[in-house]
């Protein structure tokens, strides 16, 4: 009976195997042709072309799971017409959300994009041949400006992969491929199991690929919401990524500090990432109103929300004088440092500094074998507040002040007697405890 | 000095030895141009428009792509044409490219009629020829291969050239010829532009044979056996599913459904 249970048992999961879809099908045979190598030209605009789609990589991709026809619906010929190819972003592909069993979409994104200061950026008609146009014609990044088809485990995360998973591969479709759970799931669960695809090294990079190029920055045209003038940005907008680049903030994400804060945590905490508005716009993260909010997330920077705290998110993160600040590899070859203000207030701080000197020296010189503890001054304070007890004089004091009460107490009234005796002493005189 | 120098001449002597004159050479010295071909390459040339390459786009293409190596930079044709250097048919220009990574130039457009060609794998880099090898081909040799590996692995540099009495035909780079053609691109008249270039395109082809001319085992351009294809690589060649898919276009301007490339 046991035998047959078995035998069945392992008829259930080959059916199962053999009959579930693999991760990267391609119903369509679009790779028949698009998986060779090397099908590339140069087009009409001069612009090197591939028709090549690395198959290995999508496979391993975010989009893996979904069929070309998903994105590029009307591709029903060869040559493919241009416009049969667009792809909008915004549209439900055939994938479900794990969750919910709904149609996937990226669709809220895009809603959220929409209020955006990026809300003229494409999200359709997207093809291979007019990144050209978008470049030249467009100055709001489209999807694709900011997002490829990376694959599902980032190569900055492999390594933290492979070392949970004790996996090598990062084809999740050669072996899962016969398991349900996994295609529904599994990558659902490997993300959040992994942790942010990226780290705020990246996500700045998103910015700084666009807020980063000054001369494409000066020629951004900006727009007054109330009268819809169009007019130059000025240049605190321009040097944006540079000032940032000098903050705090900045410097730690730069330094890979978890500490730092990237652009996307101060411009668009909430949400899918992607609401980002001007500064003069009240519903903005970074409007003045709404920085105690945004400063004290994740306590970060959690006193700001309490009240009187408010003015330390005035600090300007984009301030022009920021950029003054240099990069200091060798600082006393550095002209600009010794006129700086930075190196003028430095001045006030090397009296102390002269004064920690001198008394270093003294004690040095008069008491490094004594074991007594000599303060020039404030001896006293460091002994209270950082030793944790009472200054020698205060204890002396302490004790005499004990002594006394103690003798108080020990000493009892005694009448002497009446004997009329001149030599005669009190009892107690000789048992005096010593003090 | 005087050492390192007699051993360079020796090198310079030694390597116009090895690259003998070919065929191609040989027609070219040997044509005389019709008035027809003059106005032919005239006109050509007045149509021209030079094409300013871009850099790579600040956008990137949204899939990764295969490896985009080099490939024609050892052929003396990318000294005028693009590379890659197919670019006005919609329909076949990245098939033909993708065919440059280990086809030579001259094994399609140098097809003379009255000389009887052989087809050997050469390394461009060099000119020596190389033996005929299965792992030569792009093609895998059994279902379980991987493809891509196999593509990654191979390098551009091999391509199957045209031989005649077993001398490479093609047109060398480093030749004198196309060192007096460059001069004249850049420093000769119109008239002697147009007749250069009526010169070199006279022993050649404009269109390249059918894709039946090698997937198809009815012909024998090339003789993919002694070129070292195993016969699960010939089968697999002979039997292209695309080739068989372009088969059906019936004129240039048609376009095919999808869905019957499955068939």
């Amino acid at each position: 009976m046991r035998h047959y249970f078995f035998l069945f048992f392992l008829l259930v999961l080959f059916n199962y195997d053999t009959n579930a879809s693999p991760r990267y099908s391609d119903p369509d045979g679009c790779l028949s042709c698009h998986a060779y190598e090397g099908l590339n030209f140069i087009d009409e605009n001069g612009v090197f072309r591939s028709a090549t789609i690395d198959n290995e990589h999508y496979a391993s991709s975010l989009h893996g799971s979904v069929p070309c026809k998903d994105c590029h619906r009307e591709v029903i010929d060869y040559p493919h017409k241009v416009e049969n190819t667009e792809v909008d972003c915004g549209a439900s592909c055939h994938i479900e959300e794990p969750s919910e069993g709904v149609k996937y979409s990226h669709d809220v994104i895009h809603e959220e994009m929409d209020k955006s200061v990026h809300a003229d950026g494409w999200y359709k008609g997207l093809t291979g041949g007019n990144r050209l146009e978008e470049l030249e014609t467009e100055q709001d990044p489209s999807c694709r400006r900011c997002h490829s088809n990376t694959a599902y485990i980032a190569e900055t995360q492999l390594e933290n992969f492979k070392e949970a998973f004790d996996h090598a591969e990062t084809e999740c479709g050669n072996c899962h491929q016969g398991k349900a759970w996994m295609g529904q799931f599994g990558g659902h669960i490997l993300r959040r199991f992994i942790g942010r695809r990226w780290n705020n090294i990246e996500n700045n990079q998103l910015c700084i690929q666009c807020h980063g190029d000054i001369t494409a920055m000066r020629e951004v045209e900006q727009e007054d919401k109330e009268t819809l003038e169009k007019h130059p940005p000025s240049e605190r907008f321009v040097q944006s990524s540079a000032s940032y680049k000098k903050t705090l903030h900045g410097r730690l994400v730069d330094a890979n500090s978890n500490f730092g804060a990237s652009c996307i945590d101060c411009h668009a905490p909430e949400g899918w990432k992607h609401e980002i508005r001007a500064f003069s716009d009240e519903k903005s993260a970074s409007h003045p109103d709404n920085l105690a909010e945004s400063c004290g997330q994740s306590n970060c920077h959690a006193y700001t929300k309490k009240s009187g705290n408010q003015g330390f998110t005035m600090t300007d993160m984009h301030g022009l004088s920021l950029l003054g600040l240099t990069d200091i590899e060798k600082p006393l070859e550095n002209k600009e440092l010794w006129q700086s203000n930075w190196f003028l207030s430095v001045w006030p701080l090397m009296v102390f500094a002269l004064v920690f000197a001198v008394a270093s020296l003294r004690w040095w010189i008069f008491y490094r074998t004594d074991k007594k503890v000599t303060a020039v001054f404030g001896g006293d304070r460091f002994e209270r507040i950082m030793v944790g007890r009472k200054p020698k004089k205060s204890r002396a004091k302490a004790k005499a002040k004990s002594a006394v009460k103690k003798e108080k107490v020990i000493a009892p009234v005694v009448e002497p007697e009446k004997t009329g005796d001149s030599d005669s002493v009190t009892p107690n005189q000789s048992d005096k405890p010593e003090t | 000095m005087n050492y390192r120098f007699f051993i360079t001449v020796l090198l310079l002597l030694l390597n116009n030895g090895v690259f003998a004159e070919g065929l191609y050479t040989q027609q070219l010295s040997n044509t005389l141009l019709t008035t027809e071909q003059i106005e032919d390459s005239k006109k050509k040339l007045a149509e021209h428009k030079e094409l300013v390459l871009h850099e790579e786009l600040k956008i990137a293409s949204f899939h990764r792509r295969g490896q985009l190596k080099a490939s024609l930079e050892h052929s003396s044709c990318t000294g005028c044409h693009l590379s890659p250097p197919h670019t006005k048919s919609e329909r076949t220009r990245t098939f033909m490219n993708m065919h440059t990574q280990f086809i030579a130039c001259e094994t399609c457009h140098f097809r003379p009629k009255d000389k009887q060609l052989s087809y050997q794998w050469e390394d461009t880099r060099d000119g020596l020829v190389i033996k005929g090898k299965t792992k030569l081909f792009r093609q895998v040799t059994s279902a379980d291969e991987n493809s891509k590996t196999r593509a990654t692995a191979l390098h551009n540099f091999y391509k199957i050239t045209p031989f005649y009495q077993k001398e490479s035909v093609v047109l060398r780079k480093e030749g004198a010829f196309n060192q007096e053609t460059q001069q004249i691109g850049e420093k000769g008249t119109q008239e002697e532009k147009v007749h250069r270039r009526a010169l070199i395109h006279a022993p050649l082809e404009e269109k390249g044979p059918e894709c039946s001319a090698c997937h198809d085992e009815k012909n024998d351009f090339l003789d993919l056996a002694s070129l070292g294809a195993s016969t699960y690589q010939q089968d697999k060649i002979y039997n292209n599913m695309i080739a068989q898919f372009f088969a059906r276009y019936k004129d240039k301007d048609s376009r095919i459904r999808i869905m019957s490339i499955l068939q």
